[in-house]
Parts: C-alpha cells; sequence; structure tokens
C-alpha cells in the first residue's frame, strides 16, 4: 500500500541487543577489568546506576540492577537483581540481593541467595548470609559468613510481568525472606 | 609432647616461596571436635581465606558452620595510630577498646577459634588482653588453635597465610611485609594460656610450634 512507509523511512530503533553486551560476551569480561567500566555501562546493561557524586539517604529496592559508585546510607533490596558497589561506592545498611558484588565498602549486613562476592581491596564490614561466599585475599572483611541455601522470593518468577507495582520489599517478604533479612543484629 | 611428622609435601624443588603442605594434628583435632551435628560458631583471625571459608562453612557434611572471619593484624593497624604501633605504649583504655571491638563475642559462645600466628605478632600486652578475653568466649572445653615460632634470631617475619586444604592437613606460606615477631619459648607460651585448662605443643622441625589449647 501507499501509505506503507518503506522500511529504510522506519525511525531507527535501538534494540536492547544493539547496546547492552551480550551475555555470552559479558561472561568473557575477566572481573579484573570490571573497574574499568565506561560510567554508562549499567544503564546500558538495562541497570541504574548512582554515580560517584550522589549521595542517597533511604531505603532503595526495586527490580532492576545496580550500580552505586556514589554512596547510599539506608538499605538496598533487590531480591531478584545484582548489587555492584564500585571502588569508589559506599553502602551504609544492609543489602539484600540476588548477588552481591563489592569492589569498594560496605558497612552492614549483606544477604544474596547466589553470590557474594567481595573483591580484592575492597572493605565489608558486617555478616554475610548467602549460597555462596567468595572472598578474595586481599579485601578486608569483618565479619559472620553463614552459607545458607536461601530460597528465591516467590515473585521471582512473575518477572514477566513489568507491569506488576514494585513492592516494599522487606515489609511484605515471604517468611524465608523475613527469617533471612539484613540488618539482623550480630549475635556475636 | 606429640611432634609433627615432617613436610608431608613440600613445594617444587628450587621453588622457596612456594606454599608448604602439612599435616597439622592440632587441626585434626579441632576439625574433629566440631562434627557435632549441629551448626557451630567458629572464629577465624586469620583473614579470608577462601578454602578456610568453604571448609568450615560447608563442612563435608554440609550442615555449614558460621565462620567469624577477622584478619588480626589489620584491624590493629586499622586502630591504633602509627605512632601507636611504632612505640608500642597506649594509653589508658585503649587496649581495651581495641580488644572489645575485635571480640565483641558473648561469653561461651565461640565452638572454635584459629588464632593461627596472629598472636606473634602483636605486643604483648594486647596479645595477653586478647588470650585473656578469648578465654571467656570460648566454650567450655572447646579449641583454640595458635601457631608461634620458636626462633630467637629477632629479624622480623611475615605472618603465615594458613590455608585449610582439608580436616588435617594446612597449607602456609609467609605473606609480607615483615613485621617485627615477638619471641615465645614453650614457657612463655603455657604461661600465656595458664589460665586454660590444656596446652597441647606439636612441633615441626622448622621450628614451628602448634599449639592446641583448650577451654
Amino acid at each position: 500500500m501507499w501509505n506503507k512507509p518503506k522500511k529504510d523511512d522506519l525511525p531507527v530503533r535501538l534494540e536492547p541487543a544493539q547496546t547492552a553486551v551480550p551475555n555470552s560476551a559479558r561472561e568473557a569480561i575477566p572481573t579484573s577489568a570490571y573497574p574499568s567500566r565506561r560510567p554508562d555501562e549499567a544503564v546500558t546493561r538495562g541497570g541504574a546506576l548512582i554515580g560517584k557524586s550522589l549521595i542517597l539517604t533511604g531505603k532503595i529496592s526495586g527490580r532492576e540492577d545496580l550500580v552505586v559508585d556514589g554512596r547510599i546510607e539506608g538499605d538496598v533490596d533487590l531480591p531478584e537483581n545484582k548489587l555492584t558497589v564500585g571502588a569508589g561506592g559506599h553502602v551504609q545498611g544492609g543489602i539484600r540481593a540476588r548477588e552481591v558484588v563489592v569492589y569498594g565498602t560496605v558497612h552492614g549486613n549483606t544477604e544474596a541467595v547466589e553470590k557474594v562476592e567481595i573483591k580484592r581491596n575492597a572493605r565489608v564490614l558486617g555478616d554475610m548470609r548467602t549460597a555462596r561466599p567468595v572472598i578474595e585475599e586481599e579485601a578486608y572483611f569483618k565479619g559472620n559468613i553463614e552459607t545458607v541455601r536461601v530460597e528465591p522470593p516467590k515473585n521471582a518468577v512473575q518477572r514477566a510481568a513489568p507491569e506488576a507495582p514494585v513492592q516494599p520489599a522487606l515489609p511484605n517478604a515471604t517468611p524465608a525472606q523475613t527469617e533471612a533479612r539484613p540488618g539482623e543484629p550480630r549475635k556475636g | 609432647m606429640n611432634v609433627l611428622p615432617s613436610r608431608a609435601a613440600a613445594g617444587p624443588a628450587g621453588a622457596a616461596a612456594a606454599p608448604d603442605s602439612r599435616k597439622s594434628h592440632g587441626l585434626q583435632a579441632l576439625v574433629a571436635s566440631l562434627q557435632e551435628g549441629r551448626p557451630l560458631h567458629v572464629l577465624d583471625f586469620g583473614g579470608p581465606i577462601q578454602d578456610n571459608i568453604d571448609f568450615i562453612t560447608d563442612i563435608v557434611s554440609g550442615a555449614g558452620h558460621r565462620l567469624y572471619v577477622d584478619h588480626l593484624l589489620r584491624s590493629y593497624e586499622y586502630f591504633f595510630s602509627a605512632k601507636e604501633q611504632e612505640e608500642g605504649v597506649f594509653r589508658a583504655g585503649r587496649i581495651e577498646e581495641f580488644v572489645a571491638s575485635v571480640m565483641d563475642f558473648p561469653d561461651q559462645s565461640a565452638d572454635a577459634i584459629l588464632i593461627w600466628d596472629r598472636l606473634q605478632f602483636l605486643p604483648p600486652q594486647i596479645a595477653e588482653a586478647l588470650v585473656a578475653r578469648l578465654h571467656r568466649i570460648l566454650a567450655p572445653d572447646a579449641f583454640l588453635l595458635a601457631l608461634f615460632r620458636t626462633d630467637s634470631s629477632g629479624a622480623d617475619r611475615a605472618p603465615y597465610v594458613c590455608r585449610i586444604l582439608d580436616g588435617q592437613t594446612l597449607q602456609m606460606r609467609e605473606q609480607p611485609p615483615a613485621r617485627h615477631i615477638q619471641t615465645f619459648n614453650p614457657r612463655t607460651i603455657q604461661k600465656l594460656f595458664q589460665s586454660y585448662r590444656e596446652v597441647k605443643f606439636f612441633v615441626s622441625r622448622e621450628s614451628l610450634q602448634e599449639v592446641l589449647i583448650r577451654r
């Protein structure tokens, strides 16, 4: 039909695959190269970035990956996603995420369903509960480590429904989540 | 006195800095004490070592003990000023503050403690205060594993990184930088742990004494 636009006339639409690093390629990136990432990498990967000049006070929760190069004073709750604390990043508060990688500083308890990785030169003070704790020797870590099989959040299977409202995670946590809640005072 | 066998498996010939694997009777006894079929609380003051974390938190049965990790020497360096460390003079209350900051645990709450060789790299008054605190937080009949180098050359030495390979084997290598080291012999070690119920020595031929202390 004459009104049908030609293929070349269609507005250019960047698909995620054109901007984001493919999963397979991301796997191939050595972890040591990670700190030298471009500042906007988190955004191009579909995550969020808290830049190095930003200071946030209060609780953060949501359903996307987050890279912290600035400072957060409060709990971070991303039960289905990955939190990366960059080399200059600082989190003062409890963390709950699917996966946590720390290059910078964390003062608070951390819980991750899959893995917590503390890289060399990172500084972490607080307890850790995760299925897989990984701490490099040059890192400074002070706290309890508990290897647990944490059940993934029930709403993880509902990821295909992006219109679902983001719930405040901690108050509505499942019993398993509540039991493993970050910020729990250390017995020791 | 029990004597450790000589090196179980030394590193490759000619590689002087290669890690040294050896059988550890002290570790063996300590690990045996952890087989209670319930999660226990273990304290490791040697700093985060991935093998040790894996071994303790997912110990064979998968029961998973809770492991507290701290690098005692780095905590000491963070806490005290360079001047305090250099002069070895601490104003009143500073040592108590430090002990409370690194060993803030309820009495008799720890089921095993790995202190490795860390006490030997601290000023004597701090080592004594820490040993007294460890006595309080260790559960009755629980074990503490310590290492002491008995050579008295006076030269600075690098602390060991002690890696648990299995329930009876340690891999050890010196981790620079070298630091001032206090001299201990069996008599001074006995005196240091005199409030404990039992002090058992295992000696290796490299003048390294493994000491297993029972609360």
